[in-house]
């Protein structure tokens, strides 16, 4: 952008000193001109750093120009260095965008009517109405767009925001669902074996069973009214049981259907506790869907390794990703979910380009091991 | 004695399956004849061993609960379903109700409770909870259309057959409503066959639907 810039500026820079010779006066020393075109075209190279200075700079050589007669700029270079001023400008301050367009409109309409543009002359009447109409309307386009990208950068703040939300209303959901079954268990189990017990058992030993039960039971209660809560909707995947370790192929397999080919690598992760194959199930089912989604036809590496304390999830793809920075942009989505998940066990996450080509996804989280079944 | 009842418990969880099972074999008026992991394992079991009654899970890979119901139930009628589910979402209740199941009930329902479901269901009664029985009410006034080809007028019942017909409509079982009515259960059984006669009803859902758009009992609004 700033090099575009510098090329603008050496251009106008050869262009300005031919609109100036063609005049009807003979020109002024040549130094003296060189000088000035440099003062308004040069400096303009720079607007996009510094922009209120530049355009200060312009601004002020320019009226220079003019008041000493050097040259009949058209105010082209003050237009061109206020359009980032007006871009950068904080919102809710000076003019609004409707006033500074609406006076360039009266002054021009004001110029046509008193004389014809193109016989730029050096008198200050013309200058008056006509001069403050680029730059002006340079200021209403750069303060719109202006408005618009801050328009713009609300709402996608507020997406990510309701993403975010959303993601973490589903994982709560899943939680407390999986909690639910296992509490369930507890409650059926404690039950059952209280009903089956020997008639000679200790009293203790039925009372300690019957406390297990009912407590169990009643948190069961409670589960469910919380989930009651949570829940938005019935999921299309409320039939089928929660996904684990042993649905992964099934991905894989649906990665295969639409050109991703996915090659599966899972080791010693088959008795991970239930939340957590359902997490590593969520975060491959996430990092496929987003090779699918900006990777187009490619191959792809899922490895899942558990270590007893830790399971490492990687999915790596060799495709083009179509999205200048998925991190950030629409591919964000999914990355959303994948971090807030990994955040909920303490683990570590991260997702970015490949060396040469492709777009990785790395998780890592802590689990206790060995202590089902 | 009579024959024993033969269950088949369908659930994807081993821990569960075994443990009712256990259940079933503890009484000796039941008898546990396979367990099935999946929906589409219970309606091959179901189609082979021809149970009395399986207690179905609805949540299970390959095919889920109401499917397997709706299979097993066009297959077998002969065949009792008493879903036995973690969660009671209305959605899950409608849905096996339509599929055909005779009951549901909740896993962390008692034991004692569970048994004596499963005998209800058994011998061909349905089993709801008041809750659900409540919340079927409420669904069926949320969606009530007048478009009933058989009007469901109540003049050919007895006064008896009302209370009764009112009780099962609160989810009452027969042996509470004959507990209720100060009847012997084989009365109210017989008043619940009336019903079922002469409301053209095929189980308890249907007498509780006609209870309702007759007006008889009124959706409870919380």
């Amino acid at each position: 952008m700033v090099a575009a810039d510098g090329v603008i500026a050496c251009v106008y820079a050869l262009v300005l000193p031919m609109m100036t010779r063609d005049g009807p006066t003979p020109g002024p020393a040549l130094w003296w001109q060189g000088m000035v075109v440099a003062g308004i075209a040069l400096p303009c190279a720079a607007r996009r750093v510094w922009p209120v200075p530049v355009f200060w700079t312009v601004l002020a050589v320019t009226v220079f120009g003019w008041s000493t007669g050097h040259l009949r700029e058209p105010f082209a270079a003050a237009a061109f260095a206020l359009y980032p001023v007006a871009l950068a400008d904080a919102p809710r301050r000076g003019p609004s965008t409707r006033v500074i367009a609406s006076v360039s409109l009266g002054l021009l309409a004001v110029g046509l009517v008193a004389g014809t543009p193109v016989a730029w002359q050096g008198d200050l009447v013309r200058l008056l109405p006509l001069g403050p109409v680029m730059p002006g309307a340079s200021w209403a386009i750069g303060r719109a767009l202006r408005d618009r990208r801050a328009a713009a950068a609300r709402v996608t703040e507020e997406l990510a925001g309701r993403a975010v939300a959303e993601e973490r209303l589903r994982i709560a959901r899943e939680l407390h669902d999986s909690v639910a079954h296992s509490m369930g268990v507890v409650a059926a189990k404690a039950g059952v074996t209280r009903l089956l017990l020997p008639a000679g058992t200790d009293a203790s030993v039925r009372a300690a069973l019957h406390t297990i039960e009912t407590t169990s039971r009643e948190a069961l209660t409670e589960m469910r009214r919380m989930l009651g809560v949570l829940r938005t909707e019935v999921g299309p995947d409320e039939l089928a049981p929660a996904p684990g370790i042993a649905q992964l192929p099934e991905l894989v397999r649906q990665a295969a259907t639409v050109g991703v080919r996915a090659e599966l690598d899972v080791r010693a992760a088959g008795d991970l506790p239930d939340t957590v194959q359902l997490t590593v199930y969520r975060i491959v089912q996430e990092a496929l869907t987003n090779v699918v989604k900006h990777a187009g036809p490619t191959r792809c590496r899922v490895v899942v390794a558990a270590t007893g304390q830790e399971v490492r999830i990687e999915v790596a793809d060799d495709g083009e990703t179509d999205l200048a920075d998925p991190a950030a942009g629409a591919g964000g989505h999914g990355l959303v979910g994948m971090r807030e998940r990994v955040a909920m066990y303490g683990g570590e996450f991260s997702a970015g380009r490949r060396d040469i080509r492709g777009f990785y996804v790395s998780a890592s989280l802590p689990y206790r091991a060995g202590e089902r079944r | 004695m009579t024959e024993r009842i033969r269950v088949l418990v369908a659930d994807d969880q081993a821990l569960l399956r075994g443990t009712f099972r256990l259940l079933v074999d503890s009484a000796p008026d039941l008898v546990a004849i396979g367990e099935a992991r999946t929906g589409a394992e219970a309606v091959d079991v179901a189609r082979r061993g021809d149970p009395d009654v399986v207690l179905m899970d609805i949540r299970m890979p390959e095919l889920d609960g109401i499917e397997a119901t709706r299979l097993i139930c066009a297959a077998s009628p002969g065949t009792r379903v008493l879903i036995l589910t973690m969660f009671d979402l209305d959605s899950y209740v409608f849905g096996a109700l339509r599929a055909g199941a005779s009951g549901f009930l909740l896993k962390d329902t008692p034991p004692e409770d569970l048994l004596s479901g499963i005998r209800t269901v058994a011998a061909g009664e349905g089993l709801l909870t008041p809750r659900m029985t409540g919340r079927l009410i409420a669904e069926f006034a949320r969606h009530a259309h007048p478009t009933a080809a058989v009007p469901r007028t109540l003049d050919g019942l007895t006064t008896r057959e009302r209370e009764v017909l009112t009780l099962v409509a609160r989810g009452l079982s027969n042996a509470e409503i004959a507990g209720h009515l100060h009847l012997s259960p084989a009365t109210v059984k017989s008043h619940v066959g009336h019903l079922f006669t002469k409301l053209a009803a095929r189980d308890r859902a249907q007498l509780v639907i006609a209870a309702y758009e007759s007006g008889l009992v009124a959706a409870d609004r919380r």
